[in-house]
């Protein structure tokens, strides 16, 4: 990699540029540009940071050949500095940066080339392709940041971007409310991440750059050894990730946001910004790893998730519906690797994912756009013959989200479920890294006990009383990685079926809807099906850089990727023997494929009556699947209708309780004279005002005399 | 000095007594006899002054205030030529009762602190010049030490001057299309805030 | 002499240019071109205010003699941040008035130069280093906006306000008198650093004086600040006055206001103001703080006019700023008892000044004909029909709610960083009901946005006001908004030297070691 005489750091800020000039451009003088004009800013924006993006991932490959843990860094400005606090404007491109990088610029350019057929008759179009443009460049700032400041800015700009573009049909009053959701539930998740940002800043030396922070947390003499802490800060973490990356209890906004654009689906709400949660989870690794505890939650809430969107995912009849709840349960496959410590594995999962579910989104793009926006799979039907190029590509991709070998699906989630169970925090390592602070700890429970003078011998029994009660409870974390696992495979189990029942009742069989739109349905025009063909190849090879043993005896993702997740790896840690894990492939690949028999059995032989019966016979659980599980109901219930319920009551009594009752007469002479002046302000006196005048003196005086 | 303090009761008196005067039931009626109390009320601050030894203060009170000024008053008074049907009845409303009252308690207050702040001071003559509030006097710091203000104020007549131009005159010169004065808009469109939209509609016609 | 000119350059720009103005426009030709030619003329005079204003703050540092004229007046940092600061809300304004006044058929040029006058009025205010000097600024920034607000003529709303106002000021300029007339009798001067002298020195008996001084000059304060009660002109004033002007008003007449206010607080009652020694004036402070804050925005919430919720939402900063006005850092160049502002409220103002101005400059695109459509319905539609002027006003709201990454969000955050840091988290209840209130306004000033984007379009397709240097107004607002916003840095530490030369002039008076030329009058008079 002798071509590159001057370094890839200066070519960072520059691919986070590009596609802000194109939005801008798009954005300002959109209306003035012609149709192609807007495609070609908004996509060849997109493909030079792309292009660029894989000019530094070359670099860094060339540049780990000297150094292993090679990153470019540059540093744009101090941006604040206050006090002891210091945020810096500087980007950061390590290994894992720079798999996402090639992720979202490259699935990006792919989206905004299919965009370009799929949005041909919307007049808003460089509204949108500024939105995407912009989208892509808050992602980037996402990825690259240096930074958790940074980090958030980009968190903060792809949700308005995506608030932006679910709304973007926003004469529908419906699609204005699902981006409100969206957003409304994001700010929720935000919370967590913001209070967590500021706990960092407090307790971790004022500063929240990555490499310092992992700095920190690696060294237990100038971190935080309170176990807890750690905990909490982590959970806060969480609780930002589950907003964006719609896990239990924060997903509802996901299916609703579906209401945009289906390629701003494939790229916003499955290939890239919902994984920043995940994307997050994997940068501060060395954080995590730290809480076994707050890991569990991870694990436990990605599992439920998984298993949850999938049951749903079952019964549903829109087919973005049923994708976006396979995105949800695809989420919840990484954070569950993320919560077992299996962090490569999650990030691989998702660079895999990525491909697979943007290609089912496009796919299922291509099929509404050629079908006049029919969603309902239950009026499609044997398009294999109208569609042979979305066909192809829809079934590998099915194929390849099922998890059947040798496409990507497999590889990633295989590693998952193994990983899940093989891995195991290092009690030992942690333990020794708390040491300081149970030493605190231990002194504080002797001293109560033993009076002022706390003699050496009782703090350390204390001390090792308190280690030994660690130690343990991490170990009884175990059993939560058996059932992450039981659950996981079920999900694969139900995540097979559901794609192949999607698959079959969309393109084989009979056409069961009217026959105009069947005769003007149309394949997939040349942008999208070359951009369908590309991701669909992906999703056939993309998995292999992550093959077990393919490499001599070492995975090549996982080898890539140590530099960053080095020190979670050193504190959880476990490996399986080689027959192990070939039974667990063997198993989950009798689970798929059992799963594709069972969708065939049912969907795929012509018209059956099974599932009607199926799903006469077990009403109330088909009816709770179709409903997705009462939830939005739920928190419509419980939630929203006591906030509309509070905000109305506080509307009362601000409103006609102090400004009308209190009027009309009250007890206290201090009440009734401030609204009399409120009401006089109404009327616009000037003796009124100057009544107020007399009253803030009065107040002065009182004071001052 | 007992002669000074009793003027200075003397004057002291007059200037409230007259100024409270305005506040009677009978003159409060009559805007020309409070604008009248109100120039005897100058006259014994111009007095006052003259006892506090500044003598063109003095003077400048009589001119500018109980002259100038208050013919302007008695002017504007005599122009809008209210009868006493027109003054409204003082009426006792409960913004009036807490405005009085709070009023009252200020003005307890800072007498409060006037009599304190008065009872730990000690007196300071500052008149042990014999120039002390002579023209000359005042003419000299207002050309040297205080120049700047002096030339600020010069600023603020100005501002004045053109903004009472502004505001009053009938037409302003040059304008694109006739607009009718403020005076007449008053007359025919009364004055609240809620007929602006009336006032603006009308103003089109012209 | 011309030393004392060269430091009061920005000054004499702004006064050269309403004297010409007046002088000038009688002589040209009764056109629309002709009354539009003096917003630019204006803009470029401001501009060259601020130019100035830079010079001098580059040449400027501890070793120049920054007082000016007699001790009247001064070119510190303060002064020549907040000139700068109110130059630019001059010229701002400047550039979006014509075409309004045009369309609401008031195009004079008398409205020209009064604006002038009026900053140049704000800037003596800022730059004032006696009581005499700041009380005629004073008057002359509040004579003009008077009629200014009153400046549609054919408007009985108008009138109305600029009535209003002008009678609200007169009883708040009594106020300052008599505050002034105590300081005065007390200390026997009226320059800043007499009355510190004298209040460092104090004699028997002048801690009731000060009592009434600070009562009294703190009413009229807090009344031009627009404090609560003290409030209860601003909505009629701001929703009466040509949109421009309401733009000038709360962004030049609150900056001036404020930087009056922290130069009576620190370096006139430096020693018994903020420090506590006499008076619990911080405390108070605070308090009419929080009050504020929530009183105006807890009425915003109800407003329909946006013009009328900003008026609120001005009531509503001003609370925030007079809680900022608490947070002081000890003065390092006299010593202990001294305190200076910390960089918050100057570089607050920043935000908020250029927030307002460019919200304002965007209402003033809707409504044409006479006709002035400020209603939130009446924004409906703005976002596609004309999205520059759309964008330019859901910036300034969110820069306002104090979303980050604006420029608002970084003022509310130094602000409160600030006051909790004074004496160890003191504040920290009135910092808790900040933020609880920074909530609240979110909802209103988002709702602009909801009203300008997300609702839908009725059948009338409004026309907007478009023109050049309207556009213009809105370009400079919205970037001075992104690019502060985005680089705060600097701006920040700009902010921190103007606060903390608020007693530069009183400083470089020691080394000058001039003695007040004045204390004794009639002495002077006599030699």
């Amino acid at each position: 990699m002798t071509a590159f005489s001057f370094s890839p750091s200066a070519l960072l800020p520059i691919i986070v540029l590009l596609p802000l000039l194109g939005g801008i451009l798009n954005g300002l003088f959109g209306k003035r540009f012609s149709r192609q004009t807007v495609y070609a800013i908004g996509s060849t924006t997109v493909l030079a940071s792309f292009l660029l993006s894989v000019m530094v991932f070359q670099g860094l490959r060339g540049a780990m050949v000297t150094d292993p843990n090679a990153a470019f860094r540059f540093e744009a400005y101090h941006w604040i500095v206050a006090g002891n606090y210091s945020f810096d404007f500087a980007f950061l491109a390590d290994q894992l940066s720079a798999v996402m990088l090639r992720v979202v610029t490259g699935v990006g350019f792919l989206v905004h080339l299919s965009t370009t057929s799929y949005m041909d008759d919307d007049p808003g179009i460089a509204r949108y392709f500024a939105y995407l443009n912009l989208f892509v460049f808050s992602m980037l700032m996402l990825v690259l940041g240096k930074n958790l400041a940074m980090l958030f800015i980009g968190w903060e700009g792809v949700g308005a971007c995506s608030y932006l573009l679910i709304g973007f049909w926003f004469k529908d009053m419906d699609k204005a409310e699902a981006g409100q959701k969206a957003f409304v539930v994001n700010r929720i998740g935000d919370i967590g991440f913001v209070v967590a940002i500021f706990l960092l800043l407090a307790y971790a030396g004022g500063s929240v750059d990555f490499d310092s922070l992992r700095a920190h947390f690696s060294d237990s003499a100038r971190a935080i050894d309170h176990a807890p802490t750690i905990t909490l800060i982590c959970l806060l973490l969480f609780v930002g990730a589950c907003g964006k990356s719609a896990q239990i209890p924060l997903y509802v906004w996901l299916p609703d946001a579906m209401a945009g654009p289906t390629p701003v689906s494939a790229l916003i709400h499955a290939a890239t910004m919902v994984t920043a949660g995940v994307y997050m989870i994997a940068r501060m690794n060395f954080l995590f790893a730290l809480s076994p505890h707050a890991m569990t939650v991870v694990m436990m809430v990605g599992a439920l998730t998984a298993i949850f969107a999938a049951s749903i995912g079952l019964v549903q009849n829109d087919i973005k519906k049923v994708l976006a709840y396979s995105t949800v349960s695809q989420l919840g496959f990484m954070v569950i690797a993320v919560g077992a410590g299996a962090f490569a594995a999650g990030i691989f999962h998702l660079f895999t994912h990525a491909f697979f579910k943007a290609c089912l989104f496009l796919g299922a793009g291509a099929v509404i756009h050629g079908l006049h926006h029919e969603q309902d799979i239950r009026k499609m039907g044997g398009l294999k013959k109208k569609m042979p190029l979305v066909n192809a590509t829809f079934l590998i991709s099915c194929i390849a989200i099922a998890g059947l070998p040798p496409l990507a699906g497999f590889f990633s989630k295989d590693a998952i479920l193994a990983e899940t169970v093989a891995l195991k925090p290092d009690a030992e390592k942690l333990a020794a890294y708390y040491e300081g602070g149970f030493k605190r700890q231990a002194f504080a429970e002797a001293g109560a006990a033993g009076g002022e003078a706390a003699d050496m011998a009782k703090v350390a029994a204390a001390e090792q009383g308190i280690k030994k009660h660690y130690i343990e409870s991490v170990e009884h974390l175990g059993i939560w990685r058996k059932v992450a696992f039981a659950l996981g495979l079920c999900a694969a189990l139900m995540t097979a079926f559901y794609m192949f029942r999607l698959y079959f009742l969309t393109f084989t069989g009979e056409y069961r809807g009217d026959h105009h739109t069947w005769d003007h349905a149309h394949d997939a025009p040349w942008p999208m099906g070359s951009a369908l063909a590309i991701l669909a190849a992906l999703s056939v090879v993309g998995g292999w850089v992550g093959m077990p043993f393919a490499h001599g005896h070492y995975n090549f993702f996982y080898h890539w990727l140590e530099p960053v997740l080095a020190r979670g790896k050193e504190l959880v840690e476990g490996e399986l023997a080689p027959s192990v894990e070939y039974g667990l492939m063997g198993l989950s690949v009798l689970v798929a494929s059992i799963g594709v028999f069972i969708a065939w059995q049912l969907y795929g032989r012509g018209v059956s009556e099974v599932p009607a019966r199926i799903a006469t016979t077990f009403r109330p659980v088909y009816n709770a699947l179709l409903n997705k599980y009462y939830v939005d109901e739920f928190y419509h219930a419980v939630v929203i209708t006591p906030l509309r319920a509070v905000s109305r009551a506080l509307f009362q009594v601000v409103d006609r309780v102090l400004v009308d009752l209190a009027m009309v007469r009250g007890p206290g002479y201090a009440l009734v004279g401030l609204s009399h002046l409120g009401r006089l302000a109404q009327t616009g006196e000037v003796q009124a005002y100057l009544i107020g005048t007399v009253v803030g003196v009065a107040a002065l005086a009182w004071y001052l005399i | 000095m007992p002669t000074e303090l009793l003027l200075f009761y003397a004057l002291g008196a007059g200037a409230v007594l007259s100024t409270a005067a305005m506040l009677l039931p009978t003159t409060g009626r009559s805007p020309i006899h409070a604008a009248l109390l109100l120039i005897v009320s100058f006259f014994f601050l111009a007095g006052l002054y003259a006892l506090l030894s500044a003598h063109l203060l003095s003077i400048l009170q009589i001119i500018v205030y109980a002259g100038a000024i208050m013919v302007l008053f008695t002017f504007v008074i005599m122009l809008l030529n209210l009868s006493p049907d027109e003054i409204r009845e003082p009426k006792i409303s409960y913004a009036k009762m807490l405005g009085g009252g709070v009023a009252l308690f200020v003005f307890g207050k800072l007498l409060n602190g006037i009599g304190l702040a008065a009872s730990a001071a000690k007196a300071v003559d500052l008149t042990q010049h014999d120039t002390f509030g002579t023209v000359k006097e005042v003419g000299h710091m207002m050309y040297s030490t205080f120049m700047v203000p002096f030339e600020l104020v010069s600023v603020l007549l100005l501002v004045a001057a053109v903004g009472a131009v502004v505001l009053a005159k009938k037409n302003l010169a040059y304008v694109d299309r006739p607009v009718p004065s403020p005076a007449e808009e008053f007359k025919t469109e009364g004055h609240a805030a809620g007929d602006g939209e009336a006032a603006a509609g009308h103003g089109g016609h012209h | 002499m011309l030393h004392d000119l060269a430091l009061t350059s920005p000054l004499l720009i702004l006064l050269f240019a309403a004297l010409f103005t007046l002088v000038v426009d009688p002589f040209l030709p009764s056109t629309t071109e002709a009354r539009s030619f003096w917003g630019r003329f204006g803009a470029g005079t401001s501009a060259m205010a601020i130019l100035a204003c830079a010079m001098l703050w580059k040449h400027g540092g501890n070793e120049m003699h920054t007082v000016a004229f007699g001790y009247h007046l001064s070119a510190s940092p303060m002064s020549l941040f907040f000139t700068a600061l109110v130059a630019m809300s001059a010229m701002l304004t400047h550039l979006s008035s014509p075409k309004y006044l045009v369309e609401q058929g008031s195009s004079y040029g008398e409205y020209y130069a009064l604006l002038h006058f009026a900053t140049f009025g704000m800037a003596v205010m800022v730059s004032s280093e006696s009581l005499l000097s700041l009380f005629i600024g004073l008057e002359i920034m509040s004579m003009s906006i008077y009629v200014l607000v009153a400046f549609k003529r054919t408007s009985a709303a108008s009138v109305e306000a600029g009535m209003k106002y002008f009678i609200m000021g007169s009883v708040a300029s009594a106020f300052l008198l008599y505050g002034m007339a105590f300081l005065f009798g007390m200390s026997g001067g009226t320059s800043f650093i007499e009355i510190q002298r004298a209040l460092a020195m104090p004699k028997p008996g002048q801690g009731g004086w000060l009592h009434l001084a600070v009562l009294m000059t703190m009413a009229a304060f807090l009344f031009k600040v627009a404090a609560v009660p003290f409030h209860m002109w601003t909505p009629d004033a701001y929703e009466g006055a040509p949109t421009p002007i309401t733009g000038f008003m709360s962004s030049g007449v609150k900056v001036a206001a404020f930087g009056a206010f922290l130069k009576i607080l620190y370096a006139a009652l430096a020693g018994v103001g903020m420090s506590e020694l006499h008076l619990p004036m911080a405390t108070m402070l605070a308090t009419f703080g929080v009050v504020t804050m929530t009183v105006g925005n807890l009425l915003a919430l109800t407003q329909k006019s946006v013009k009328r919720m900003l008026a609120y939402s001005a009531i509503a900063h001003a609370g925030y700023l007079l809680l900022g006005c608490v947070a002081s850092v000890p003065d390092g160049t006299l010593g202990a008892p001294y305190a200076v502002p910390t960089g918050a409220v100057p570089f607050y103002l920043v935000g908020y000044a250029v927030a307002s101005l460019a919200a304002f400059a965007a209402l003033s695109t809707v409504g044409s004909g006479g006709e002035e459509l400020t209603g939130e319905a009446q924004l409906v539609g703005m976002g596609r029909r004309y999205p520059f002027a759309g964008a330019v006003l859901g910036l300034a709201m969110i820069s306002l709610a104090g979303v980050p990454p604006t420029l608002g969000f970084f003022g509310k955050l130094q602000l409160l960083r600030d006051v909790l840091a004074v004496e160890n988290g003191k504040y920290l209840p009135h910092v808790i009901i900040l933020v609880l209130n920074s909530l609240v306004s979110a909802y209103y000033y988002l709702r602009v946005t909801v009203f300008v984007y997300m609702r839908p379009e009725g059948r009338t397709e409004r026309e907007y006001v478009r023109e050049p240097s309207l556009t213009w107004a809105m370009g400079i607002a919205m970037a001075a908004l992104l690019i502060i916003g985005m680089l705060p840095y600097r701006a920040m530490t700009m902010a921190q030297t103007a606060g903390a030369g608020v007693r530069t002039a009183v400083a470089s008076r020691h080394v000058a070691h001039e003695l007040p030329a004045k204390a004794e009058p009639a002495a002077a008079a006599q030699k």
